[in-house]
Order: C-alpha cells, then structure tokens, then sequence
C-alpha cells in the first residue's frame, strides 16, 4: 500500500487532515464506542465468542481512528485492516442473524411479524455501519492510493 | 480494494446468505399438514404416570390390558412428519425442539426411544425455554443436558455414549384419540363463543382459588399441576387482585360458598396486613410497604363492599384511598413505595403499579363520592397515557390497568385522548396476536413473549382485560363501527383461546391430581403450573366481556 498522500502531505504535520479522513476518524472512534457499548453494556451476559471479536474490532477502530487523526503513515494501513475486519464481521452478523431466524422458522413453521421485524430492524441497524461504511472507506482507501501512474492507465 | 471486486464479494454473499436461509428452513421445516405415516405410538397413562407404550406400523391397536380402562387413559399419536436435530451445542438442540408440538425420536443400534410430545409435557421440559446466563430466550426445552440424561438413562447408556452413537430427529404427530377433544379443548372457538361458556368457565375458575384456599383466607399461590404439589411463594398484590375476582364472581353468582371465600380474603389481609404508614393505613407485612398491595386490596374492599353481603370494609376503603392519594406527585404519577420507620414515600416506579392505583381510587370514587379520589385518578390517567416523541406512538408495553381505568373514569371524568391511546394500544396488540392455521399450534387469539413460544396465558387475560374496557369505552364514545369490529374480534379470539386451555379438566391423563386443579388456568400450554393471578387475569377478561354483553349485546 503506497498511498498518494490523501492527508496532502504525510510529513507536513501542521496542516490539517483532509475532511474525509477526518469523518473516518470520528466515524471509527464512535463506532468503536457504540460497539464496546453495546457488547459490554446492554448484553447481560458475557460470551467469549462475542466478547473478543468485540473487543478486537473495537481497538481496531480506534487505533484506525488515532492514526488518522495523527496523519501517521500507518493511518491508512490500520483503516484498510480495520475496515476489511468491520466488513467481515458485519457480514457475519448479518448471516448470523438471517440463518439464525431461518432456521427458528424452519423449527417452528413461522416466523411470523415480530420475528421478521427483528430481522429486518437487525439488519436495518447492522448494515449502514458494519457493511455500507466499511465498503466506503475501502472505496476512498482505494482512491486515495492510486498511483498517478495507475491514475494515466485507467485514464 | 477497488468497487468491481467489492461488488462481486457483496453480490455472491448476498446470493449465497438467501440460498442458505432458503435451504436451512427447507431442512428444518416439519409440515403438519402432510399425509401422516403409518407410525402410531400408543401409550396408557396412569395417574399422570405413562405404565406402558407400543409403537405399531399398520391399524391394529393394542388393547390396554396394563391397567382397568376405566382408571388408565390410552393416547394415540400418529407421527405425520420427521426431521433432523443436531444435539450439539446444547443451545442449537434446546431451540430445535418447538415446545409443546415436538417429539423426540432416538435411534441407538437396533434401539429405538419415542419421546412424544405428551411425554415432554410430563417432565415440563419446556416451561420456560431455554437461557443463556441470565438471558431467558423463551424459546425451546429449558434444560437441554438433563433432558439428554434422562434419554440416556432410558436407554441405559451414558450421555457421552448417547451423543456419539445415537442418532435424534424430531417429529411431529397428529392425536387419534377421543381425549384430544378436550384440551386444548376444540369446541371452543372464535365463532361458537357463548355467553354460557364463559359464565361456566369463570365460575370454574373461581371454584378453583375457593377449593384450594385455607380457612384464614390464604390461597394457595402456585400449583405444579403435573406433579400435583404446591410451589413456594406468595404475594399480596396478587392476594388482592385475587380477591378481587373472586368478590366480582361472587357478586354475580350469589354462591355462597364463592362468597365466603372472597370475604376470606379481604379479611385475612384487613386482620392481619392492615398497619400505619405515618397517618394513613396500607397495607404490609414489612417496613416497607408497596402501592400495589393497597391498590388491589381497595378493589377489592369496594367489590367486596359492593356486591358481597356481610362485607364491612367501608372505613378501610376511605383509609386506603386516602394513603394512595398521599403517594401522588404534582405530575399525576405516584410513589410506589412507602418507608414506614422513616414515615415518607420512596419516590421509584415499579411495573404496573400506577396503572393499579389510578384504577383503584376510580373504582373506590363509586363509593367514597370523595372529589379528591376521582381528582387524583383522572390526574394519573393523564399521566400514564402522556406521549413523548417514541412513547406511546410506536412501542408499548404490556400495561394492562390503564385501559381499565379508563373505562372505570369514562362515566364521570371521560379522558379523550386516554381513549385514543387505548384504541392504538390495542391496535398494536392485535398485531402480535397468534393467527388462525399457526402451523405451531391451535393458538390462535394468544400473545406470545416471541414468534417461537407458544402464547402465555396470563398476558393474553390481561391483555384482554384492557381490550373489553377499551371496547365498552369506544361504544359509549361512539367510535366508528370498524374499530368497535376489531376490537369485538380481537377480544373474542383471546377469550375463545383462554378457553382452550383451561383445565375442565385439561390433559387429565398427565396431572397427578387432576380433580384438585379442574378450572384451573396453567401459564401458557407448555407450563401447566397455576397462579392465583392467571386466575384473576383470565376470569377478569371474562367478568368483563359478559357484563359488557349485557349493557351492550350487538358487542358479540
């Protein structure tokens, strides 16, 4: 990963990130939180496999979030590893959540409106952030380190 | 990564996640409505005890020479569909199995063990679904590991043997004997909903608290109906509530023996629970005191006093009245607490008390004639029906009292926008209640905690509670004739399931006692332990809709 200097210039510290990288960094931090919140605060019980990934993820972002703010040369690297992590991690909990209520209204014959309404709120609430904004700032990462070079190519 | 390859990793996921979902609830899926197979499992009970089981292929059916026909009870199931049931982890199996339709069949060498669905309603293996910690999924068997035991024991091997060796599936059966009729009992539905039957069931309902009531004026709290014995625990708010019923039935019976019983159990808590909080009276058996337990023992004083010769509770009620309005805030709501050592109210809200007090000053204003009583309830009411921007609009609770409440006030205070929230409320439950042809179960009218749970009983009595006084409101307010429709339709589909599953007599051939518990009201049709509240809940929702068939008969 060789970016094309999206901060305008990686050396020159006093001048300001540029406004995307700066909407990732706050976006990373307040999802870190929302997530740390979420698992640790509103589930009532703790789950190893739920707990970790949780907490993994959650440094993640706010590593990401650090270095894009510091404008760190490893700013980018870490936004590229934690959004390939938040959009496999929000895949996953999308499956999870549509195989889990397929397999309930296999079981049960039903699934009837409540349960939809879960499965549609869940994934209404999980793919804005674990899946539409990863895909994003994968989108942006990937502009932002076009080599001129390859810039002229696709030209 | 660059948007063409992104969108080929999202496009293949979300092909592969429906495919998936489609082929899970193919596999799983059990259809009730198939042509049944030639597998009959047929077993005498006994006593709540199954004392003998033979499993035919063809139409012959064994006779019942295990025990005297008269004293054993054979039950046939046809098994109709199959189907897998991974055992591991224990979580997966517990929610594998659809509580109250599901067998369990084991395969182990040339061993073959039929759990039926009658045979987990014996050991209650689904009385509360499965958990997670402390998290109650309400869905499933509750305790997967001592169910796989207790199969493993019947087939005289280990657990570890069990999971490795075995192989489980579940299936489904359709009953072919004449005891399937009775419970859940299938004359009552939507459509032939009589008068007579309700009358007949609240009755019931009421015999049963007045058999099983001592003669100091407790009831028996809680019963576990399979295994015939009573469970621990006992609360006064129920006590009341209870009373309550029984004081209304009383009043409308003129039984005696009903009589006696309700004034049992305004006495018991007037001799024995009535003590000083600073100036007033409440009632209690400790330093602290709640609002619920004198909310529901004023109704029940002022039915008492109403409808019940002999009832002498009238300087009790205005007391009683007058401690609930001293717990009341500037903004219409209440303390739900009172610290007796430190002579004040503890300003916390616990679930449903409001509801409770501002329903018991309305009825308690019918006899007190006191402004303040009817003041401090129309000053609640407003309270509990206030909307703030998500409240009240697009998510309620399970609030029962308020509806009551308003029906209680229409006449001399009516709250108009209490009635227009009462009319969305019920239009939100009738959202969640069970439709006909569930392939889960014969539940239709129920409300279930999830979509995976049989219906409770309980929060479908109180429900429906709420949902006769809101329709007694909205015919005396004169609301549109499609709305006063539903709402008939949605409370007679509740009452015709609560009528289902009460216990006159219930699965006899599974009861220990089944004498004991006849007219009782199980929790939900998987947990056949009895409350006294089930009682009150249920008996309530049916007091209410036939007094409201009398002022209103175009209501059916």
């Amino acid at each position: 990963l060789r970016p094309r200097d999206p901060f305008g210039s990686m050396r020159d510290m006093s001048r300001p990130p540029s406004v995307a990288s700066s909407v990732f960094a706050c976006g990373n931090a307040l999802l870190a939180l929302a997530l740390l919140a979420g698992v640790f605060g509103a589930l009532p019980v703790r789950y190893w496999a739920v707990d970790a990934p949780s907490l993994l993820m959650a440094a993640l972002l706010l590593i990401s979030a650090y270095g894009l703010l510091r404008r760190s040369a490893w700013g980018l690297r870490a936004l590229q590893i934690s959004a390939l992590c938040e959009l496999a991690f929000g895949l996953a909990a999308v499956a999870a959540l549509v195989l889990g209520v397929s397999y309930l209204g296999g079981v049960h014959g039903e699934v009837g409106r409540s349960g939809l309404i879960i499965a549609i709120v869940g994934s209404a609430l999980l793919i804005p952030y674990l899946v539409i904004y990863p895909s994003l700032q994968l989108l942006w990462i990937h502009r932002a380190t076009q080599t001129p070079a390859c810039a002229a190519r696709s030209a | 990564m660059s948007p063409r390859p992104l969108a080929r990793v999202l496009w293949w996921y979300a092909l592969a996640l429906c495919v998936s979902a489609l082929c899970i609830r193919a596999i799983m899926h059990l259809d009730p409505q198939r042509a049944p197979t030639a597998t009959r499992i047929v077993s005498v009970w006994k006593g709540g005890e199954r004392v003998a089981r033979a499993i035919v292929h063809d139409d012959s059916l064994p006779s019942t020479d295990a025990c005297d026909p008269g004293a054993c009870t054979r039950i046939v199931e046809r098994v109709v569909d199959q189907g897998p049931l991974p055992t591991a982890p224990p979580l997966l199996f517990a929610l594998s199995i659809a509580a109250g339709r599901d067998g369990i069949a084991v395969e182990l060498g040339d061993r073959k063990l039929y759990l039926t669905p009658d045979d987990l309603l014996a050991q209650q293996a689904s009385q509360t679904g499965a958990r997670v910690g402390s998290l109650e999924l309400r869905v499933g068997l509750d305790d997967p590991a001592e169910l796989l035991d207790r199969i493993a024991s019947e087939l005289e091997v280990g657990r570890a043997e069990l999971l490795a060796r075995a192989r489980l599936s579940r299936f489904i059966v359709r009953r072919e004997d004449a005891t399937a009729e009775l419970w859940p009992l299938r004359a009552a539905r939507t459509e032939a909903l009589r008068p007579a039957m309700l009358e007949q069931a609240v009755r019931s309902a009421a015999e049963y608290l007045a058999r099983n009531q001592t003669e100091a004026g407790r009831f028996v709290y809680q019963i576990d109906a399979v295994r015939g014995i009573d469970l621990p625990g006992y609360g006064w708010p129920r006590h009341g509530g209870t009373t309550l019923m029984l004081a209304e039935v009383a009043a409308r019976t003129h039984d005696p023996k009903l009589t006696a019983a309700a004034l049992r159990g305004g006495q018991l808590v007037q001799r024995e629970l009535s003590v000083e909080c600073g100036p007033d009276r409440c009632i209690g058996d400790s330093n602290r005191v709640d609002a619920g337990s004198a909310a529901l023992t004023l109704l029940a004083y002022v039915e008492l006093e109403r409808g019940v010769s002999g009832a002498a509770f009238d300087a009790d009620i205005r007391a009683l009245a007058k401690f609930l309005r001293s717990l009341q805030r500037p903004d219409g709501e209440f303390m739900h607490v009172y610290d007796r050592k430190r002579r004040r109210p503890i300003d916390v809200q616990l679930p449903f008390y409001t509801g409770e007090v501002v329903l018991a000053l309305a009825r308690a204003y019918r006899l007190t004639h006191d402004p303040a009583d009817l003041r401090a309830a129309s000053a609640g009411l407003a309270h509990l029906v206030r909307r703030s921007l998500f409240q009240n609009r697009y998510q309620y609770g399970t609030e029962h009292w308020t509806c009551q409440a308003l029906e209680e006030l229409w006449e001399f205070a009516p709250d108009r926008a209490a009635l227009a929230f009462c009319l969305d409320y019920q239009a939100f439950n009738r959202q969640y209640q069970v439709g006909a042809h569930s392939e889960f179960g014969d539940y239709e009218g129920g409300f279930a905690p999830n979509p995976f749970s049989p219906p409770r009983i309980t929060p479908t009595g109180s429900r429906t509670e709420g949902a006769v006084a809101t329709l007694s409101t909205a015919i005396a307010a004169g609301v549109s004739p499609a709305t006063i429709r539903e709402l008939t339709r949605q409370v007679r589909r509740s009452l015709a399931f609560l009528l289902r599953f009460q216990l006159r007599p219930g699965p006899r051939h599974l009861l220990r006692d089944p004498e004991r518990v006849v007219g009782g009201m199980p929790g939900s049709p998987t947990d056949l332990s009895i409350r006294i509240d089930y009682q009150q809940h249920v008996a309530g929702a049916m007091l209410r809709y036939l007094r409201l068939l009398e002022r209103h008969p175009a209501g059916s």
